[in-house]
């Protein structure tokens, strides 16, 4: 859905080439992370096991209600977060209380120069506003098909 | 301006050419290479104290952004070779866009009032479009 987003690294011809593996971690219903795929171990493998806000707990603000939503609804909660330096495309897939949380990292800021900082941190903020954009009509598209009775 | 005294030498053609025994670890294998290979994407924001430090003979203290905060630098020429004293002053918070905003209003302050010694006339200008 936010193909339209990523970079021109991610063009056909190169994912032809490379298939990138899914980063995801599984909380159970204390968010305690129970499960870290391969790619996201380097990450959050020594995190197996710990609650997720305790290890990183200024997310709490940022995640927490889309976990909260996912459980209540029992449906797939998409979202795009800004959170130390990266802009991030979230999906969020509950299972009874427990949660798969799969991310794709969009953009990151360029730290090394203010002239870099400037202009990555106007690139992360439009891509925050036209993501959010995209998830918003899905959103109400989702919401016309069930009162259309074709959910 | 307070700096500690970590250092390093650079010649004439900003290669390094003497780090203090601080740096080494960091810096050692760039010995007999540009500076702007130890500090990437610096050279537009440094040249400019340094070339004023060549080109007055006098020492020069400016505060600069880089990697993520910002520095204090003093360049004093001997005569073919700069000395370049450098201390982190601050550092930006990239958790949040809010913990960055603040950050980033805190530099503005920093660098208005260190304004005389501005080396990066463009920094003030670039931190207007930040949120």
């Amino acid at each position: 859905m936010l193909d339209i987003l990523r970079p021109r690294s991610y063009d056909v011809e190169t994912v032809a080439v490379t298939v990138p593996q899914a980063s995801f971690v599984v909380l159970d219903e204390r968010n305690v992370i129970v499960e870290v795929s391969p790619a996201a171990r380097a990450g959050f493998g020594h995190l197996l096991g710990c609650d997720a806000f305790d290890s990183y707990p200024d997310t709490r603000a940022l995640f927490l209600p889309h976990y909260q939503r996912a459980r209540r609804t029992q449906r797939v909660v998409e979202f795009v977060q800004y959170y130390d330096r990266y802009v991030s495309h979230v999906v969020v897939v509950p299972d009874g209380n427990r949660l798969t949380v799969r991310w794709e990292r969009l953009c990151m800021l360029d730290v090394l120069t203010l002239d870099g900082l400037r202009e990555s941190l106007q690139v992360a903020l439009d891509t925050l506003e036209a993501a959010e954009e995209i998830l918003r009509r899905a959103e109400v598209r989702r919401s016309l098909r069930v009162v259309g009775g074709t959910r | 301006m307070r700096l500690d005294h970590r250092f390093f030498v650079l010649d004439y053609d900003d290669r390094i050419v003497h780090v203090s025994e601080e740096y080494h670890e960091t810096m050692g294998r760039f010995l007999g290479h540009s500076v702007w290979e130890y500090l990437p994407g610096a050279e537009k924001t440094f040249r400019a104290p340094f070339e004023e430090a060549r080109r007055t003979g006098r020492p020069v203290e400016a505060t600069l952004f880089y990697a993520g905060g910002l520095v204090d630098l003093r360049i004093v020429r001997s005569g073919d070779s700069l000395r370049v004293e450098q201390m982190r002053r601050t550092n930006l918070d990239f958790r949040t866009l809010g913990t960055l905003a603040a950050g980033l209003r805190r530099i503005e302050e920093e660098l208005a009032d260190r304004a005389p010694e501005q080396h990066d006339p463009r920094a003030l200008a670039s931190l207007r479009v930040l949120p």
